[in-house]
């Protein structure tokens, strides 16, 4: 699968390594047990199109996030974390 | 069999003998002779046995994928017999046969043939399971194939990556017809042939072809096309990923390179892998002297080789009747000539060791010495369906084609449809062009975005961006479909399946062609399907009653043909980290410690000892791979804040803090000092095995969740050579070689300056104490560490300094109760039970892991860290002994263990229930080979020194 | 007492073969230079001054690598940070016309002149090691900088040792 890194271009996905989905970090001061929860041990696992997060770690070394269809396995964009909108 | 007179295209010089040996006899060759070719031109007939029955074996399809001829070669098992060519010297021995090929032994199998139906693995030698062992070694004996050398081999194996813009695979008509139309498009292309030659289905033929050949080739000569021989495409991947397994000229520019994976990333890939002929499935279908047509074909052409002297021919198609005038040609006596498209069939095929006679479907029984069969051509469409292609039946042609394949790859040749010469050439000079053209598409893509990439040189290619290319339509011609005759005969003949094993298996209710396959072995063996693919669906169809169509294929998954684990392996480094000082310690005596990527020395010989120095003196240790970060900008405090569980807003300039990381599950992650350089200028330090973790980690942070702060952070891991001066007399030795005031008002515990150190700049010392005495750190710029080492070494020479190793720094820390973050906690040992809690400042309004610490303080539930002592002190319990209650519950375990030269008894930290964390209580510890030991939970971890008196001096 | 000498992580001498010679250069000035704009974009090479590269390192770095120890640009944007990683990265020179051939066996990168014409570096994987491969010909000939980190250096200097076999390299 070919990543196509936002500052080195399309690379071999062996050159990252998968992080996570893009989840939401709930409020520290007031997230009950199960809102935590949800966030360190839950995942969507969708089948189609889903967000990730991936780190180009033998490459430029930023964080990636990732479109990808997880049945055609086809990579429709990438983008720098740290430029995302904040949410 | 005998050699003829010389062919128009054969390929043997016969001004070049070849000597060699096979089965313990001398024979000769001539260069150009594959082993097989060489063999039956002197006449022999048998080249192995079968894998099951030990059934005799001749040729059948004299080429790369001949399932009867795999010999060992000078200790190479495996080898293609039909495909590797002659050596001077070499030495080729049969495989499966005890004693010897002519009277094998375990032909025996035949008379138990009935018993040994499909599945019989599953079903016989399961007991009693006692007998395992002797099964095993008795069926050692029987199992299949050669037998691996015990030594290495001494050639390389290596790895080429390349990225052609055209990868052909399949030197036939139509694949050099599509290389070369690509190549004078003017894009890059490699052409993989598995054959020792270019030419395909051209090489045997007549005037006509060899005519063509010749032009195929020179154009090969002529245009930019990179040609591999003797070479496969193992298998395509996602991005036109591409695997070549490379033979011929592997070797390179100088060295001895056996074989070579050469990977590519080609933006376009051209299947032409043209037709295999397919075996009829009738009884006596094994015997030596059964053949193909194009087997025919080729022994005779190629390499002028007799194959019998009376032949019966079932033909159903052109090659049928061109091997027949093949061997009326070279003076065989073609008996009778079986039209399978007018109904006319053999019904059986009889002999012992070989052919002795046919009996055909009109009754009459022929004798012959050569059956020469020719009923059908199988696609061989891996590559395309591992591309994502699909499989079709087409019942007008009896054969599979592929449909819906991708942009990037596309079929010329054979594979898609038949025609003349002139088309299939028309068929692959069209697809050649329009590959050039897509692959040009493509290149802009892998360009994209790559930082100074020129992209295409658009002047260089104009006519093939843009515009259209027609690719002449090519469609399967009408077959017959003649699969399985009126007789039970072999499908599968590497596995040794027959059409009634595959009934078999139906009845037994493996009745898909995936469950049959897997049941029998059909399609498993080092042929993968390519000659019994469809015969074992056409098995299956039959014993289900359903059609070739419905029953479909089984999935194809790359290596296309077996690879070498030399070939996969490619070259192997160790790739190790080193100090600067490494080089040293190797010199004196250190026994290596591979922790991780990094080399450390383990100790010197004798770890006590250097305990004791120490305790008692001062030691040296090599601490370079401790994970570092140089951290800089305002927003530092805040980093650390929100990483570590504790307070570092209030550390001031020249002061070291001790600090716990925990993940965002309250586990801890990492423990490690940072020390303040400057008003924004950080030294943070990590555990060695955890750095590369910690990195990401505070990357992620920085790059996702807070950007808001502004931090740099640069690994300095490797940037300094780090070593730890401990003992009570590291004070004295240290400042007979820096100016730095290290007395205990100057230069208090916790607290870093930065300074000269024997004549190097730049250094960061501070003083903590991990081993529990009076110790300095000293980061040296690396280049100068070994000289550090060195100079602290020559000037503490009457002191008592000497070297101490990683062992005796565990031994040191452990007598502290100092604990190792993985070796002490592990995946779910949150901060309050590694006994931690004294660092979490839980009214900080936010840091990794701050709920679920919160949430751990209300909970009983949790193991706790403590110290132990076995009440026999001179018992050292193993680390990961189990702690149990009652005989059987566990309660804990035994994380760090080891005896102490300084209190001369055993030592340990261990996790146990809460139940048992009160002092003096007694555990049991379960030892690994049995038995058990007593040890008492002792007051706080330390086990020397507990008041931590000598760290302050 | 002689001032200390630096020594580098590379015990291997200097060698040559077929078209390709590889040296050590880790003694290479090297300082980082981490700000809002870099002066430098990722990926491509400048030369801002006499005997001085500078690396598009990193998203938001710039590395400078000289004989003696560069001076940093002018702070184009606070904030503003320097780190000298002279000791902190080997650096091997591979050069010749067959260097991109020797690099084939174990970088999988498209080295042509349209993918890595001179003036650009990848970050990149070579033979499993994390490196910052540079293009950066020397009078015409071709040839590249590998930079890994500096305890690497002697397993990067082996692996290239063995890639260059083929090449007579030794």
């Amino acid at each position: 699968m070919l990543i196509p890194c936002p500052l080195c271009g399309p690379r071999d996905a062996l050159e990252f390594r998968f992080v996570d989905e893009t989840v939401l970090r709930p409020e520290p001061q007031s997230a009950g047990p199960e809102q935590w929860r949800s966030y360190l041990y839950l995942r969507a696992n969708r089948a189609g199109a889903v967000t990730e997060l991936w780190l180009h770690r033998s490459g430029c070394r930023q964080y990636v996030v990732v479109e990808r269809d997880s049945l055609t396995n086809t990579v429709t964009a990438a983008r720098l974390a740290r430029k995302e909108a904040v949410s | 069999m005998t050699r003829l007179q010389p062919q128009p295209g054969e390929v043997i010089d016969r001004d070049r003998p070849v000597r060699f040996r096979w089965d313990g006899r001398d024979h000769q060759g001539y260069a150009g002779d594959t082993i097989a070719s060489a063999l039956a031109a002197a006449g022999v007939r048998v080249f192995g046995r079968s894998m099951k029955y030990h059934r005799p074996r001749g040729l059948l399809s004299a080429d790369f994928h001949d399932p009867n001829c795999m010999v060992t070669v000078d200790g190479e098992p495996n080898v293609r017999g039909a495909h590797r060519l002659v050596g001077k010297g070499m030495d080729v021995r049969p495989q499966d046969t005890w004693p010897s090929l002519r009277f094998d032994v375990k032909a025996a199998n035949q008379l138990v043939g009935r018993f040994l139906g499909p599945g019989f693995y599953y079903k016989t030698f399961m007991r009693p399971a006692r007998l395992w062992p002797a099964y095993e070694a008795v069926l050692g004996r029987f199992s299949h194939g050669g037998h691996a050398p015990s030594a290495p081999a001494p050639e390389r194996y290596d790895h080429r990556y390349v990225h052609p813009d055209v990868l052909v695979a399949g030197g036939g008509p139509a694949g050099m017809a599509a290389a070369a139309a690509a190549a004078g498009a003017g894009v890059s292309v490699l052409l993989v042939e598995e054959e020792q030659e270019l030419g395909g289905h051209l090489r045997w033929g007549g005037p006509d072809d060899l005519a063509a050949l010749r032009d195929l080739r020179a154009a090969m000569a002529a245009g930019s096309v990179e040609v591999l021989t003797d070479s496969v495409v193992t298998g395509r991947y996602d991005g036109n990923w591409v695997s070549v397994l490379q033979r011929a000229g592997a070797g390179g520019a100088t060295g001895t390179v056996r074989e070579r994976m050469v990977k590519a990333r080609a933006k376009h890939l051209v299947v032409a892998a043209g037709l295999i002929e397919r075996p009829y499935v009738v009884g006596g279908n094994d015997l030596p002297g059964v053949m193909l047509s194009t087997a025919v074909r080729r022994l005779v052409n190629l390499y002028a080789v007799r194959p019998g002297d009376r032949a019966v021919v079932l033909s159903a198609n052109a090659s049928g009747a061109a091997a027949a005038d093949d061997l009326r040609r070279v003076g065989v006596e073609v008996v009778r000539v079986l039209d399978a498209r007018a109904g006319e069939d053999i019904t059986r095929i009889r002999g012992r060791s070989g052919v002795q006679a046919v009996e055909c479907s009109d009754g009459t029984v022929v004798e012959c010495d050569l059956v020469v069969t020719a009923v059908g051509w199988t696609a061989p469409l891996t590559l395309l369906t591992l591309a994502g292609g699909r499989a079709t039946y087409r019942a007008d042609a009896a054969r599979f084609v592929a449909t819906g394949l991708p942009d990037d790859v596309s079929a010329a040749g054979g594979l898609v449809g038949d025609g003349t010469l002139e088309q299939l050439i028309e068929h692959g000079r069209a697809v050649g062009r329009d590959a050039a053209r897509r692959a040009m598409r493509v290149a802009s893509v892998l360009a994209a975005g790559v930082p100074g990439a020129a992209g295409v040189p658009g002047a260089a290619v104009p006519a093939v961006h843009d515009g259209h290319v027609d690719v002449p339509a090519l469609q399967p011609a009408p077959h017959p479909e003649l699969f399985l005759g009126a007789t039970d005969g072999i499908v599968d003949y590497s596995e040794d399946v027959s059409a009634k094993d595959l009934r078999a298996a139906v009845r037994e209710g493996y009745d898909s062609i995936e469950l049959a396959k897997r049941y029998t072995t059909a399609t498993m063996g080092p042929t993968q399907g390519k000659l019994e693919a469809v015969n074992s669906i056409a098995a299956v169809a039959a014993a289900t009653g359903a059609d070739l169509a419905a029953t479909g294929t089984t999935t194809g998954r790359p290596p296309y043909v077996p690879v070498s684990l030399g070939a996969l392996a490619g070259r192997s480094h160790r790739l190790l980290r080193r100090s600067p000082v490494q080089g040293w310690h190797d010199a004196h005596g250190a026994v290596p410690l591979y922790a991780g990527a990094w080399i450390r020395p383990d100790h010197y010989g004798d770890s006590v000892a250097e305990v004791r120095a120490v305790r008692e003196a001062v030691g040296l240790i090599d601490v370079t791979p401790l994970g570092k970060f140089d951290l800089r900008g305002a927003d530092v405090p805040s980093l650390l804040e929100l990483l570590y569980v504790n307070r570092w807003r209030k550390l001031d300039v020249g002061s070291v803090r001790y600090g716990v990381m925990c993940a965002e599950d309250g586990v801890v992650l990492d423990d490690g000092v940072t020390g303040r350089l400057g008003p924004e200028h950080y030294l943070m330090t990590t555990t060695s095995s955890g750095a590369d973790a910690a990195h990401d980690w505070m990357e992620r942070w920085l790059q996702t969740q807070r950007r808001d702060l502004q931090v740099h952070v640069t690994p300095v891991t490797a940037n300094y050579a780090s070593i730890n001066v401990a003992g009570p007399r590291s004070r004295e030795l240290l400042a007979r070689l820096t100016s730095l005031d290290l007395s205990a008002s100057a230069f208090g515990y916790m607290r870093v300056r930065t300074g000269r150190v024997a004549d190097v700049e730049d250094c960061v010392v501070w003083r903590i104490g991990f081993t529990g005495e009076l110790s300095f750190e000293v980061h040296v710029p690396a280049g100068y560490g070994l000289h550090v080492w060195e100079a602290l070494l020559d000037a503490g020479a009457d002191v008592g300094v000497r070297p101490f190793g990683v062992e005796a720094q565990r031994i040191l820390r452990l007598e502290k109760g100092h604990l190792i973050v993985g070796q002490d906690t592990d995946g779910l040992t949150q901060a309050y039970a590694a006994g931690l809690g004294w660092a979490v400042k839980a009214d900080k309004p936010d840091f990794a892991g701050k709920p679920e610490l919160a949430w751990q303080l209300m909970r009983e539930d949790y193991l706790h860290l403590v110290g132990l002592q076995p009440v026999d002190g001179t018992a050292v319990p193993p680390e990961a002994s189990q702690i149990v209650e009652d005989g059987t519950r566990i309660v804990g375990r035994i994380t760090s263990s080891r005896m102490s030269p300084t209190l001369g008894r055993s030592v340990c930290l261990a996790m146990v229930a809460p139940h048992l964390t009160a002092a003096g209580t007694t555990v049991t510890i379960r030892l690994p080979g049995g038995g058990s030991l007593q040890a008492r939970v002792m007051p706080q971890h330390a086990h020397v020194d507990p008041e931590g008196v000598k760290l302050r001096a | 007492m002689p001032s200390p000498v630096a020594v580098s992580a590379v015990s291997g001498p200097a060698v040559s073969g077929q078209g390709v010679r590889l040296t050590d250069a880790s003694g290479l000035h090297k300082v980082l230079v981490r700000q809002v704009s870099p002066t430098v974009a990722f990926g491509l090479t400048a030369r801002p001054a006499e005997g001085v590269l500078a690396l598009g390192y990193g998203y938001d770095e710039v590395l400078l690598l000289a004989e003696s120890a560069p001076e940093p640009p002018a702070p184009a944007g606070a904030p503003r940070s320097v780190v000298d990683l002279t000791h902190g990265l080997s650096a091997l020179r591979l050069s010749g016309s067959a260097a991109p051939e020797l690099l084939s066996r174990v970088c999988a990168l498209d080295l042509s002149e349209a993918m890595t014409p001179e003036g650009t570096l990848r970050c990149c994987p070579l033979a499993g090691l994390a490196v910052v491969l540079v293009r950066d010909d020397v009078e015409g000939e071709r040839s590249y900088l590998v930079l890994v980190d500096r305890s690497y250096g002697q397993s990067l200097y082996d692996v290239l040792l063995d890639a260059g076999a083929e090449f007579g390299l030794g």
